[in-house]
């Protein structure tokens, strides 16, 4: 858990208040700091925080915050920008549009300019048609205006097999760049992984739709940590998420202030398999952890109906009901810790934040610090990097996919941030696959490693 | 090995299942079993008797397929003591490991399965234990009706008989036969306590995985220490069996005894026979009648022509256990160095001689034939003391004369030689002895009755002061070696002081004096006459 | 949907309604429950009707005694693998091909598409069909559940034959596979997958109107609407209570999913679901029930008692989300309640049991019918 010697603040942006902890080198919480929260001055609490718990003389330190992101507001389809949609997969993939299936209020909110050009990839990675680089200009065209509206916020590509092979995303993507200029980010969903078009398609218009307003929170809160901190944000397994990225996904920080304060209470516990119920003034949150990881569901995260290229999270959320007393509170806390705990063996329970108007069983433990469990996890949260995708051999080799997977995994950790020499790769699990004529195997694997401090912090090899 | 039931953990420890695993269920490894048999089907476990344990090939149960829970609640339900099955492609289900744990039905898991093999090979030691055993019986009485020929073979026929390496050691657990790791668990404790307990028998002892070493004495005569002992590592797999086995054991020993026995008593009688016409060759009286020639002839004697005597003999105090027990192996170290006569006894020792044909050739003496059967028999002495630690062998070689009177002369000098060897310190000392050697005129000198009588009258004080001998010892030594008593003290293996105290007290003792050179050469030569009666005589 | 069923002049059962884009969600939630933890994961398969309703208008149900007798009937069937479906699915253009393709091959003139199997891809790829089509959708199809090869079917139960078989994919590649036994077709349809990028629409089975509503049992699509809205009002999520009063099927087991194995023959994903009951108070005193399944579950059974087998309908329900579960989606941890549902009286025969029992399967155990509750 030791990560270097720089001096870490972890800030954890409620709800509830805002707390904010200073880690030392050892691992230990040196100073802590709370406010009440402010949810729409995000960059002046963390300024606030900062103030209070910055070492005296100045000097480099790393920033984490914990923060709720933009997607998780989706409630109001105001938070939305107009982008454009460009699906690469035709004469295939017709049959269901992009945006089909959203909730009419969001996807007029997003919906600008929609194509579906010809190119893509078939299974085998052959193109199922080349790539109409005409239609894309068009298509580029359209976005650029000059509608009345003006040009869309942002756009967001999505190619089919993209996530086996990124090319056709790429020069789309370049051909967009060339024509919008740098202003109009450019998603590409090749980056989420082997799940499925749609799933990649409308994480990408989701991330493209609150590109803008992510762009805005990572730079103010950069503003706010100055520019001596390197500052991460949390995404929602727990670990940490460069700004930039942070800016261009913000669906990754879905569910990322209980993942936190999950890991936060891990390490205080020092049990990295437990349930945490994390208690704050608007309901309790039950969670788990397994070896540190948030547990697999087998399923995806869907945002009012929409589906993503994130996993969902097995979360119990008990909120106070008027009409249920504490005992009855209880007992359904305790059918939530069954509930989380199927999966983690007799996991311990541990109790993470403050008292709030959920009970809790007296069988929780409540480490020391449980308060500061949300800041304390991001202070010492880690990069992490997850494959799960389909790996062909020429040669039929197992083997040689798991090695692959590994260094996907491992390589994606320290792209991440993680200090290389100390990824941890977790297990590879071979997943189940429909019927599929050929050689290949769906593998999913985890690399996990501490940050790696920036050059000039007093590392000495 | 407590109790003679047959339990699947059993069989399993005996290691016949190569790489099994148990997948579950094995709280009911130590269920009895009562037999194991190759499984038809699934359906028809049902069907089998209580106890048994079935073996299925891939043709009849794949473990990953819901066929297994069902084999596992037939087998419950008929009381069966486990299931054997092939490891399939794919892990066993958990659902099916837990059923077996449920159930306490061991499931048992082999990489490649032949039922039938398995079977044939676990039942004999299952269903009746006895019968197996009697078959071991039978197998071993038939094959070792003829008693074996020789050690390798015996060691081989047993192994066979009881399934498992055998080896042969001699009286003090040296390797003679078989395969030398079980020879290796003789070096165990409780092992080498028995071996040498006073009486010698068959014992049994674990050494771990299931294994068991059984000894088994080889004796010629019953009231004496074991001649050999027979070791047999064994898969105890049933106490049932054990007896059986010891049993098997008894009869390949005392297979082997009847060898020894017949081959003792044969070379026995061929030494008398020979000894008796080598005494009527030498009697310097007669000519030997033709018939003595005749004989001598027929063993390959040879009578005519140059010949070289050799003598040997035992020092006394040597530790052997019949007076003529070297000789086997003296004689096959002596042929594979050219002598193969084969030694004959005499009252003193055994003798050979070496002959050439007569060519004219230069007169008597230690010709370079003399020398080569002298370093020849040094090392044949050399290589049968080193086999056998405790045994001290000297010789003596004859000059090489012609004809048979020739023969008696060197077969004299080789006696005398011989001897002259016996007074010497050191290991497998020979003495060569001519006509014209120095070492001649001595034996005369050692061997008169005059100088004997002088030498007993000038050692007597200190052979009554120190019955072992240790001061005469010691004295011999310090004069042997120019009067020095470092060397005196690393010859005899004891510290200088130990020396200069001892020769403080001979000085003290002799009726002479040591300084005086006369007194002195006399006291010597006493010394190294009296070491031809009473050296290393304890 | 507005439904009307009723004994009319002809004394046949009729069925007459729509389906809308109000009905998505609960055609496709009864479908995933008949495709017994197979045929696809039913997000797709929303998204594919609702694309289709919302550009071609509702599809009418039809009742196939109703239609031109000796009009043809278009089965439909989406053939592929459901991991590259959601990679790769269907376009726009395929539903016109293959009609054309078909309508040549068969000689005739369809007049209505048929579905053939009820999985959450296949029981909408005819409706979407259908409105792409602008043709009726007869309710009915000659499967009443999941099942993985072409020739499982109630049809050839009654002794048709699948061939011909058409085939067409998103580019333009298309096949006519005919051959006299169900097995070749079946081997030149996975040889010709490969080479379409294992999604195609496929027709098969040569069936007028007549003899549609002759050997096809009716009321599929309405039936999933009914299962559907079953499991949608179950007052709390993850009960499975008014879904089996809606269908006569029974809860087998309720527990944690502590193992998968899964193993890969011949291409199609086999293994065993090891599932712990709960709750766990001991090891020993916990029940384990397993699932056998390739592609669709075949057999329940508990500690070595069968509990259920094809062809009835095993399905896997998440007691977190209520969501029935493609079984190769599982994963360790999920707690699952394992319920089975009755099949079509006509799999329960010798024939039935000789195409879609487990011992088709290659698992030797007898068929178990879902008992009384």
């Amino acid at each position: 858990m030791s990560a270097g010697r720089l001096p870490r603040i972890g800030i954890d942006l409620g709800p509830g208040p805002a707390t904010a902890v200073l880690v030392g080198a050892d691992g230990r919480i040196v100073a802590r700091c709370a406010r009440p929260g402010d949810p729409d001055d995000p960059a002046g609490t963390v300024r606030e925080l900062l103030a209070g718990l910055r070492p005296p003389g100045g000097g480099p330190l790393r920033v984490v915050v914990s923060c709720p992101g933009p997607a998780d507001l989706l409630g109001d389809p105001g938070v939305l920008d107009r982008v454009g949609v460009l699906r690469i997969g035709a004469p295939a993939t017709t049959g269901v549009p992009p945006l089909t299936g959203w909730p009419t209020d969001l996807a007029g909110a997003v919906c600008g300019p929609v194509a579906v050009v010809g190119g893509g990839y078939l299974h085998d990675g052959s193109e199922i048609a080349p790539l109409d680089i005409g239609a894309i200009g068009a298509f580029a065209r359209r976005c650029a205006g000059p509608v009345a509206a003006g040009p869309v916020a942002a756009v967001a590509v999505a190619a089919v097999s993209g996530h086996l092979d990124p090319g056709h995303e790429q020069r789309a993507a370049a051909v967009l760049g060339a024509v919008l200029g740098p202003d109009v980010p450019v998603v590409t969903a090749h980056g989420y992984g082997g799940v499925g078009l749609l799933e990649r398609e409308n994480t990408a218009v989701l991330d493209a739709a609150l590109a803008r307003r992510a762009g805005a929170l990572t730079g103010a809160l950069a503003a706010a940590a100055g520019p001596d901190a390197e500052l991460f944000l949390m995404d929602g397994g727990g670990h940490v998420l460069g700004p930039d990225v942070a800016a261009a996904h913000p669906v990754l920080m879905v569910g990322a202030r209980h993942a936190t304060a999950r890991a936060g209470t891990a390490r205080l516990t020092g049990s990295p398999t437990l349930v945490v119920l994390d208690s704050r003034p608007d309901g309790l949150r039950i969670g788990g952890l397994d070896d540190g990881l948030v547990p697999d569901t087998g399923t995806f995260r869907e945002v009012r109906g929409i589906r993503l290229a994130v996993r969902t999270d097995r979360v119990v959320h008990l909120r106070p009901d008027g009409d249920a007393g504490p005992a009855v509170l209880l007992e359904r806390v305790r059918a939530g810790i069954v509930r989380v705990g199927a999966a983690l063996g007799d996991a311990p329970v541990a109790v993470a934040g403050t008292p709030g108007p959920v009970p809790l069983p007296s069988e929780a433990r409540r480490p020391a610090d449980a308060e500061w469990a949300a800041a304390y996890g991001a202070a010492t949260a880690e990069a992490s990097a997850t494959v799960d995708r389909l790996f062909r051999f020429a040669d039929g080799s197992l083997a040689e996919g798991v090695r692959l997977a590994r260094r996907a995994a491992r390589d994606g950790a320290v792209r991440a941030g993680a200090d290389p020499r100390r990824v941890r790769i977790g297990a590879v699990r071979e997943m189940a696959m429909t019927y599929v004529p050929m050689p290949c195997v769906r593998l999913r694997v985890t690399a996990t490693g501490p940050l790696v401090d920036p050059a000039g912090t007093g590392e000495t090899w | 090995m407590s109790g003679s039931t047959v339990t699947l953990g059993r069989l399993l420890a005996t290691g016949l299942l190569r790489g099994h695993e148990v997948l579950g269920g094995a709280a009911g490894l130590d269920r009895a079993v009562r037999m194991v048999v190759p499984g038809g089907s699934v359906h028809a476990v049902e069907d089998l008797a209580p106890g048994s344990v079935v073996v299925f090939g891939p043709e009849q149960l794949t473990l990953d397929l819901p066929g297994a829970d069902l084999a596992l609640r037939l087998a419950h339900g008929a009381g069966l003591a486990g299931i054997i099955a092939q490891r399939p492609g794919a892990a066993v289900p958990l659902a099916t490991r837990r059923l077996a744990d449920r159930l306490a039905v061991p499931l048992v898991v082999l990489d490649e399965i032949a039922p039938a093999a398995v079977a044939a090979a676990f039942d004999p030691y299952v269903r009746a234990p006895e019968i197996a055993g009697l078959r071991i019986l039978g197998t071993t009485a038939q094959r070792f009706q003829v008693p074996s020929s020789d050690a390798g073979r015996l060691t081989r026929t047993l192994a066979q008989t009881l399934g498992g390496p055998v080896a042969l050691v001699d009286a003090e657990s040296r390797f003679v036969a078989g395969d030398p790791a079980v020879r290796d668990l003789m070096d165990r404790p409780e092992v080498r306590s028995h071996l040498t307990a006073a009486r010698p028998a068959a014992g049994t002892f674990e050494v771990g995985d299931g294994d068991a070493v059984l000894v088994q004495p080889v004796q010629l005569d019953p009231d004496a220490p074991a001649n050999f002992w027979l070791a047999a590592r064994l898969q105890t797999v049933t106490g049932a069996l054990l007896e059986p086995i010891r049993q098997s054991m008894a009869i390949a020993a005392l297979s082997y005894t009847a060898y020894v026995a017949r081959t003792t008593a044969s070379l026995e009688r061929a030494g008398r026979r020979r000894s008796l016409l080598l005494g009527e060759l030498l009697d310097p009286g007669d000519a030997p009648s033709s018939r003595a020639v005749e004989r001598a002839t027929a063993l390959g004697w040879r009578l005519a022509g140059r010949h070289t005597a050799v003598q040997v003999a035992v020092r006394p105090g040597s530790a052997v256990l019949r007076p003529g027990e070297p000789v086997a192996d003296l004689d096959e170290r002596l042929a594979a160095h050219g002598m193969p006569m084969g030694l004959v006894e005499r009252p003193d020792g055994w003798v050979l001689w070496v002959t050439t044909d007569s060519s004219g050739t230069a007169a008597d003496g230690p010709g370079p034939a003399a020398a080569a059967v002298r370093d020849a028999v040094r090392e044949a002495l050399l290589s049968v003391e080193a086999d056998r630690p405790g045994l001290r062998l000297c010789a003596g070689i004859g000059g090489t004369r012609d004809g048979l009177a020739g023969l008696r002369a060197s077969l004299e000098e080789a006696r005398r030689g011989c001897l002259l060897a016996g007074t010497e310190d050191g290991p497998a000392t020979v003495e060569h002895v001519d006509g014209v050697s120095m070492k001649r005129m001595l034996v005369g000198w050692y061997s008169s009755p005059a100088l004997r009588s002088v030498a007993a009258e000038v050692l007597t004080p200190l052979i009554e002061a120190d019955p072992h001998g240790e001061l005469v010892r010691t004295l011999r030594g310090y004069l042997d070696r120019e009067s020095s008593a470092t060397d005196t003290a690393a010859a005899l293996g004891v510290h200088r002081n130990t020396v200069m105290q001892r020769l403080e007290r001979i000085r003290d003792l002799l009726p002479v004096d040591l300084d005086d050179p006369d007194d002195r050469i006399m006291v010597h030569l006493a010394t190294r006459a009296l070491g031809v009666a009473w050296d290393e005589a304890d | 949907m507005r439904r009307t069923t009723g004994n009319t002049s002809t004394g046949h059962w009729r069925t007459e309604g729509w389906i809308t884009e109000e009905d998505v969600d609960d055609v496709v939630g009864g479908a995933v429950v008949l495709g017994s933890g197979g045929g696809g994961d039913p997000y797709l398969p929303r998204q594919m009707l609702r694309a289709a309703l919302r550009r071609h208008g509702p599809v009418r149900l039809v009742d196939a005694a109703d239609l031109p007798p000796d009009s043809l009937v278009l089965p439909v069937l989406s053939a592929g693998t459901p991991s590259v479906l959601v990679e790769m699915f269907h376009g726009e253009q395929e539903s016109a091909r293959l009609r054309t393709l078909f309508e040549t091959v068969a000689e005739g003139s369809c007049s209505a598409v048929l579905p053939v199997q009820l999985g959450a891809v296949n029981a909408i790829a005819p409706v979407v069909t259908a409105a792409q089509l602008g043709l009726p959708c007869v309710d009915a199809d000659v499967m009443r559940r999941c099942l993985p090869m072409i020739e499982a079917t109630l049809l050839t139960l009654a002794g048709l034959s699948a061939s011909p078989v058409v085939v067409v994919d998103s580019r333009g590649t298309s096949a006519v596979l005919s051959a006299d036994d169900a097995g070749t077709v079946s081997r030149l349809l996975r040889s010709a997958m490969p080479h379409m990028g294992l999604v195609a629409l496929i027709s098969a089975y040569r069936l007028t109107a007549a003899e549609c509503a002759r050997l096809a049992p009716r009321g599929g699509l309405t039936e999933c609407v009914r299962i559907g809205r079953a499991l949608r009002s179950a007052p709390v999520v993850g009960d499975p209570a008014a879904l089996l009063a809606e269908t006569g099927g029974r809860l087998l087991f309720s527990g944690v999913v502590r193992e998968l194995v899964h193993r890969t023959t011949d291409g199609f994903p086999r293994g065993v679901v090891s599932i712990e009951s709960d709750p766990p108070a001991d090891r020993r005193g916990a029940r384990m029930m397993r699932v056998d399944f390739q592609n669709e579950n075949l057999v329940a059974s508990a500690d070595g008692v069968v509990a259920v087998t094809v062809p009835d309908v095993i399905d896997l329900i998440d007691r977190d989300t209520g969501a029935v579960l493609q079984t190769v989606d599982v994963v360790v941890g999920q707690q699952v309640h394992v319920v089975a549902l009755p099949v079509d009286e006509r799999w329960h025969r010798p024939g039935g049991y000789a195409l879609a029992g487990p011992r088709a399967f290659g698992l030797d155990v007898d068929p178990v019918r879902v008992g009384p509750s």
